[in-house]
């Protein structure tokens, strides 16, 4: 495959820095502001394209996992739903965009699961469901944090993503 | 708890949210021309405006998150005094990253006019058909966001001041926030508004169902903190024992100053305002995203400017309010949280939807919504 999406993107911020920066007008503020922002986010982009599938498949495989421990607390209202959802995501789609969109519906079916269990704060399993859904929050975080590691807001960044999915995955 | 939210909020709020979603995927943002935007003010100003006017030098403003921004000269007639007077017109895009109605944001300016330093407002339409969008008119202030020196950042986020400036913008930092939350707007036309009663939830119900709705219509997928962080917030509200004045956006790079004298000369993006509880914008200015740690001595410093214990000391001092520290929590959580809806679902699908003049930033800023995701976790997960 060539160019790669990597190439193409270092490509165009080449471009832009050498060729359309130096020509834009000194006194067109926003534009300059915003094509400060474009490089800023080319930045981004070059620094987390080779590892979106692999964050696809790691989030997958969590919800796949976290929708399988919230049904098993208390079977009910929505249960058909989700076993089907779970035996259908253990063969992940190769596709990028069937992988996302079918995690996408796990985390939907999570939250809706979560929401039924703990709808009454004390009852049984929604302390459990709170646990299971903080444990998975913040493993999201971590990702989160190293994916948009570029901008310069996350703190406790523990790599690039990369890294992150690399030590998840292997966890 | 449910996946859609049924509770009520303001109704001109709720008919802004509503008519966003109306103009999704029938609406994409446009560059502005300045030709056009020229002949819109000009007729604008004809019906507004006795006798003739001119309109001169109008231009694009940079800066900001959320409206897009002109200035220009208007030579009128107000009152029979002729007038020059500078102006900026602050428009809507199709989409925000929060949703509000102009007619909030001009009459609260309004009803403040003469007790704190914001922009004078002079009209307001919320009917497309006058300007292309939601706007209004307001006078031009003099001031820096950020001192020449300080490094530029998107929106004025984490905006420093020096050694120098410093003290001398915490005084009135406080002073006027102190002054705000005190403010009596009781007798005020603000029909833009409803009016919370005091000794109730019903200011956090209607802000909490607000934030929910925006979620529910611009997040991508379901998100775990949110999930917690939303279940928290409604089971722990805390009755309003005083309503005030909320700014909603109180913050470094949201005030203008005077560099050379340290006077702060406008405050400035009231669009979330709404009449609640003072520990709202108290929690906000203490929002660690916003501060700065002393080189020196290690010492933490809200939005740059003042420790929390001598913001607390002199805020109670001059408000004569008092400042409850679980309160504050609540507030820190709701401030993460509303925070983060705008952030991470807002944003990213006002790009999508190409509905903001300000895609490529509305992306980049989630990154920030990754910090607030990450600090919510330890605030309302539970124990490891």
């Amino acid at each position: 495959m060539v160019p790669t999406v990597s190439q193409q993107l270092a490509a165009i911020r080449h471009t832009i820095a050498k060729t359309i920066m130096p020509a834009l007008d000194p006194s067109a503020d926003f534009a300059q502001e915003q094509a400060g922002l474009v490089l800023a986010s080319l930045d981004w982009a070059m620094d987390v394209v080779e590892s979106e599938h692999r964050y696809e498949l790691v989030e997958h495989a969590e919800y796949r996992t976290l929708l399988e421990a919230l049904i098993a607390l208390e079977p009910g209202a929505g249960e058909d739903e989700a076993r089907r959802a779970i035996d259908a995501a253990a063969a992940p789609p190769a596709d990028l965009a069937a992988l996302r969109a079918a995690t996408v519906e796990l985390k939907a079916l999570a939250q809706e699961a979560f929401f039924a269990l703990t709808a009454t704060p004390d009852a049984p399993g929604a302390l459990e469901a709170r646990r299971l859904v903080t444990a998975v929050a913040r493993s999201q975080s971590k990702r989160e944090s190293a994916w948009a590691r570029m901008t310069g807001f996350p703190a406790n960044v523990d790599g690039s993503v990369g890294e992150v999915l690399a030590a998840q995955a292997a966890a | 708890m449910s996946t859609t939210s049924t509770h009520s909020m303001e109704r001109t709020i709720e008919a802004t949210l509503e008519r966003k979603m109306e103009r999704r995927g029938v609406v994409v943002h446009e560059a502005p021309v300045l030709s056009v935007v020229d002949e819109r003010l000009r007729h604008f100003l004809a019906s507004r405006i006795d006798g003739d006017f001119t309109i001169s030098n109008l231009d694009r403003l940079p800066g900001g998150a959320s409206k897009e921004q002109f200035v220009f000269e208007l030579a009128w007639t107000q009152d029979g005094v002729a007038r020059q007077d500078k102006m900026v017109l602050r428009m809507d895009p199709p989409a925000s990253m929060v949703e509000s109605p102009r007619s909030r944001e001009f009459e609260m300016l309004r009803a403040l006019d003469g007790t704190l330093p914001v922009p004078k407002v002079f009209w307001v339409t919320e009917d497309p058909a006058d300007l292309g969008a939601p706007a209004m008119v307001c006078g031009w202030l003099t001031g820096v966001a950020s001192p020449a020196d300080a490094a530029k950042t998107a929106s004025g986020l984490g905006t420093t001041y020096g050694p120098r400036l410093r003290p001398l913008l915490a005084e009135q930092f406080v002073r006027y926030l102190a002054e705000l939350h005190r403010f009596d707007w009781s007798g005020k036309d603000l029909p833009s508004f409803d009016r919370p009663e005091a000794g109730t939830t019903q200011a956090v119900d209607w802000r909490l169902a607000a934030w929910d709705r925006a979620w529910e219509q611009d997040a991508f997928e379901a998100h775990p903190t949110m999930m917690l962080t939303r279940q928290w917030l409604w089971e722990h509200r805390p009755v309003v024992d005083h309503v005030s004045v909320i700014h909603g956006d109180y913050r470094n790079g949201n005030f203008l100053f005077d560099e050379d004298s340290g006077q702060i000369t406008a405050l400035l993006d009231w669009e979330i305002t709404y009449l609640g509880d003072r520990h709202h914008d108290l929690a906000y200015v203490m929002t660690e995203g916003w501060g700065q740690r002393d080189e020196n001595t290690g010492e933490f410093y809200c939005c740059a400017l003042v420790t929390k214990e001598d913001l607390i000391a002199q805020y109670e001092e001059i408000s004569g309010l008092t400042v409850d520290r679980e309160r504050l929590h609540y507030y820190a959580v709701m401030n993460l949280y509303w925070a983060a809806v705008a952030l991470i679902a807002t944003g990213p699908r006002n790009a999508a939807e190409r509905m903001t003049h300000l895609d490529v930033m509305q992306n980049f800023l989630s990154g920030l919504g990754a910090l607030f995701l990450d600090q919510l976790n330890a605030l309302v997960g539970t124990e490891d």
